[in-house]
């Protein structure tokens, strides 16, 4: 088992401690103004906004309706460019690849723009294993490499991180790049950053990138990016050369996509990794992504981590959820999240992982509430025990076994009688 | 044979249900489809273009100075360097622009690939897009994509009669070309930035810190 | 104009919380069906609608559960239910379940059609222009999330509310924001919930309203209960309370002799 994957088993631990951490609860508190409120304002701004959505669903959906096609399509023409494409099953298959067109090309040092393929294969730990150094240039990617952590949103990697932590981060490893003071202005900050990296674009021997698209009509890879690092990644020559790039590799790597595709799950393979459900997720905003486990958070981390990582390791995601539907609603390409995490659960009770007692007690009351004159007998039983703790205070401040409730919260008691009970009454007594 | 690449396309198929795999009708559908390229739903951009595009352009932190003719792209870049107070030598990437400047004394020019000591590029656009404000570059001969990404400041000269309305219209011309596609296709909006810390934009994250635009209308 | 129209016949679907937890909601509610011109029923065959089992994955008790509501409810001209996510399950999620049963899914279908949440129903089947309740306070609404995405409920009961004198209106911060409840979510995710509630607690504070209504009991018991931990006065009640004029004794979790 992975450490990632051990790690999708602790999600209420984690959560836990997330809850308390002022720190990242205090960035992931920044972080809405921009995420939630700045794209409003873009959205408002865009009158076509809804119909786009439909379109780039219907794109996306007509590209997996017939992805075999396209990817053969898109490698004849890469390779026509002059490129190279490699197929892999696995992540452990793709790492190998990667690493042997590293070691082939004598690669020391590789500068790596951001992607997230590249986290869920876990390249870096093979290539440092070679004896590769690899340079983050993602400036959020770039802190978390030098924190020792992993990603903890699909965008904005660093989010958790306040300026006070990247401070000390900067401050003990940049001293060898000959910075000496502790930089606390968030423009000092990326200034220092820009001038460390900059060595090592210059000095790459490698550059590795995702790709938001790749192009099957004309072999192309699409970039969208604010920085420019993934630019300098791809486009810089090595060192002592003149001319850019002289060989272009493309890995597709499929790690259960392909399985994906059957069925009930296809449209989670529209994602474009926009990371809206993330944001708008009321638990993802409270936890923050660690707490997921693995290298796709909230909503879509929740959909993928089951399909991808297995159901018996990932019991909590799917269900530590409101089934809110604010995911649905910001989804650019319209992917069903809460319906897919519900359809999980469905998944977890057909394999019987659910906790013993839950299941137990989840059974008993729908036995009851298929037998509805049953039910409304036996729910006098906890009316009346209610009422009797309750002694007309209207709340109950302890309930055994409700101790999830009423540990933060006071629960209403019941009035004496159900309406069912007083509605018959009524009629009984002929209105 | 059992490599990866067909196993991943025998996976494929056989979750898509294909009874008949590679299927005339499907392979024409695709390729129809591809050759068609038919534009989508397109966003109202309304008219004057020129306008509309320097708008959008300095709404990202872009900066932009119309000129009358050729003639006044030497003091308008002056102008600029001045006001990011650099020294007075730049870059200077091809264009049919660009060739046709007559450089004065007091600005150095260089014609090579970009450096990290660099700290001004002047390249010429292919065209601009008004719909967001996007200048399109292209790879090529003498014109370096270092030149967009390693100065701190890049200056971009375009024609004014170049400006497209929506994306797509870039993606039909470039599909024209006889060449085909260069290696390197940049659509650049704005600066570079990032809000890695703090989620808060900062200018000049690896690319340039200030994008300035020189629209020559003559 | 046509002669001596016959009553709508309605099915009242009381819900379990409003059955075990307040009643009153579920008299007040008949009341304001009966006022638009209603003739209400209220089926002895019901107990839930089912949500626990459907989104704890269990599919045969989902499907046992809604054969039994669909049977019990067939006969009526309409289906009114004081909460967004029953009424919900009614009409997205029953078609859904019966998906591959085409029998049930056309009687599903014809439930779905007739399913309506009370203050939808009330202002685009009954139309609805006037109430002779008051309540003179400053209040603030709570849209239940599958009210607002499943339902598309978020005018309707404010416009219900407008009807009512004295009565003004202060709309929370983030008011799209889940508050929490989400079924058994509140209590298999306490910590991660209370978050969430104490999110909407504090919206409610900064408007500084005297009280919280809303149209799903779920959501309002959970919001109810932790205002009430924090030591807040504001009080809760559902909307149909105030709509019927029936809010004048204790708000949700208030003690009962408390005036």
């Amino acid at each position: 088992m992975t450490q990632a994957a051990t790690s999708a088993a602790v999600f209420k631990s984690k959560a836990r401690e997330a809850l308390s951490d002022p720190a990242l609860q205090q960035a992931m508190d920044r972080a809405k103004g921009g995420f939630v409120g700045a794209r409003r304002i873009a959205v408002e701004d865009l009158a076509e906004f809804d119909s786009l959505r439909d379109t780039a669903r219907d794109i996306k959906d007509h590209v997996l309706n017939h992805l075999d096609l396209y990817l053969e399509r898109y490698e004849r023409k890469t390779i026509e460019n002059g490129g190279h494409v490699h197929w892999a099953q696995t992540a452990e298959e793709a790492c190998q690849i990667v690493k042997k067109i590293c070691l082939d090309a004598d690669a020391r040092l590789v500068a790596k723009g951001k992607s997230m393929v590249s986290e869920e294969m876990e390249l870096n730990r093979v290539l440092e294993e070679a004896g590769i150094e690899v340079a983050e240039t993602d400036l959020g990617e770039y802190i978390i490499q030098l924190a020792g952590e992993s990603p903890s949103h699909i965008i904005a990697p660093a989010i958790h991180k306040t300026r006070e932590q990247i401070t000390e981060l900067f401050y003990e490893n940049h001293k060898s790049h000959g910075f000496s003071e502790r930089v606390t202005r968030r423009e000092a900050i990326v200034n220092e950053a820009r001038a460390v990296l900059r060595s090592v674009f210059a000095r790459a021997d490698v550059g590795i990138t995702g790709a938001n698209f790749l192009i099957a009509e004309s072999g192309a890879n699409v970039i969208v990016t604010n920085e420019g690092n993934g630019d300098l990644s791809s486009t810089l020559p090595r060192e002592g050369e003149v001319e850019g790039p002289t060989e272009y590799h493309v890995v597709l790597l499929d790690n259960g996509r392909s399985a994906m595709l059957a069925g009930r799950y296809q449209s989670m393979l529209r994602c474009i990794r926009c990371g809206a459900c993330l944001n708008h997720c009321p638990v993802y905003s409270a936890v923050g992504g660690h707490a997921y486990g693995w290298v796709y958070p909230g909503p879509m981390g929740s959909v993928l981590t089951p399909l991808m990582q297995g159901f018996d390791r990932s019991y909590d995601l799917p269900n530590a959820c409101t089934l809110n539907g604010r995911c649905n609603e910001v989804c650019p390409v319209r992917i069903p999240l809460s319906d897919m995490l519900r359809k999980h659960r469905f998944e977890q009770y057909r394999r019987n992982l659910n906790p013993w007692l839950g299941r137990r007690l989840l059974s008993l009351w729908a036995w009851f509430a298929r037998r509805p004159r049953l039910y409304q007998g036996i729910v006098a039983l906890p009316v009346w025990l209610m009422n009797r703790f309750g002694r007309g205070q209207g709340v109950l401040r302890r309930l055994p076994g409700a101790g999830g409730w009423t540990g933060s919260r006071d629960m209403a008691v019941p009035e004496k009688r159900t309406f069912q009970v007083q509605w018959q009454a009524k009629r009984d007594n002929g209105k | 044979m059992t490599d990866s690449r067909s196993n991943i396309l025998q996976a494929v198929r056989s979750s898509l249900d294909l009874g008949e795999q590679r299927s005339a009708s499907r392979v024409e559908l695709v390729a129809r489809r591809i050759s068609a390229s038919e534009a989508h739903v397109q966003p109202l951009v309304e008219d004057p273009l020129i306008q509309r595009f320097c708008d959008k352009h300095a709404a990202v932190h872009g900066t932009y100075e119309r000129v009358a003719s050729l003639a006044e792209v030497p003091p308008a870049i002056l102008r600029h360097l001045t006001a990011i107070d650099n020294p007075k030598e730049l870059l200077v990437g091809q264009g049919e622009l660009l060739d046709a400047v007559l450089w004065p004394d007091d600005i150095s020019v260089e014609k090579r690939p970009a450096t990290v000591e660099d700290s001004v590029a002047i390249s010429e656009a292919y065209a601009g897009i008004a719909e967001t404000g996007t200048l399109v570059l292209l790879s090529g001969e003498q014109r370096w994509t270092s030149h967009n990404f390693l100065p701190d400041d890049h200056i971009i000269i375009l024609d004014s009669t170049l400006i497209v309305r929506h994306q797509e219209d870039i993606w039909m011309r470039l599909r024209a070309l006889p060449d085909g596609l260069p290696r390197v296709v940049n659509l650049i909006t704005g600066p570079s930035k990032t809000a890695d810390v703090e989620q808060t934009v900062q200018y000049g994250a690896h690319g340039p810190r200030r994008l300035h635009l020189i629209v020559v209308e003559g | 104009m046509s002669d001596t129209l016959k009553k709508p016949t309605v099915g009242f679907f009381v819900t379990c919380l409003v059955d075990i937890m307040r009643p009153r909601v579920g008299f007040a509610a008949v009341k304001l069906l009966e006022q638009a011109g209603c003739e209400v029923e209220v089926p002895r065959s019901q107990s839930c609608c089912g949500q626990p089992a459907y989104n704890n994955g269990d599919e045969a008790n989902s499907l046992a559960i809604a054969k039994q509501i669909i049977k019990a409810f067939d006969q009526f001209d309409y289906i009114v239910v004081p909460s967004g996510s029953c009424a919900g399950m009614f009409s997205e999620h029953f078609p859904r379940l019966f998906r591959y049963d085409l029998d049930w899914l056309h009687r599903a279908q014809r439930m779905a059609a007739k399913t309506w949440e009370l203050t939808r129903f009330l202002v685009e089947v009954m139309r609805v222009d006037s109430l002779d309740s008051c309540y003179p306070a400053k209040c603030a609404y709570h849209d239940s999330c599958s009210g607002l995405r499943e339902l598309g409920i978020r005018e309707q009961p404010r416009q219900l509310l407008s009807l009512v004198k004295g009565l003004s209106l202060a709309e929370l911060d983030d008011r799209d924001v889940c508050c929490g409840f989400g079924g058994t979510f509140s209590v298999k995710y306490p910590e991660i919930s209370t978050r969430l509630v104490s999110n909407k607690a504090s919206n409610l504070e900064q408007t500084s309203a005297d009280a919280l209504l809303g149209g799903d009991l779920g959501c309002l018991l959970n919001i109810a209960g932790r205002l009430r931990r924090e030591g807040s006065a504001a009080k809760v009640f559902h909307i149909a309370e105030v709509l019927a004029g029936m809010a004048d004794g204790p708000g949700i979790a208030e003690p009962e002799d408390e005036a």
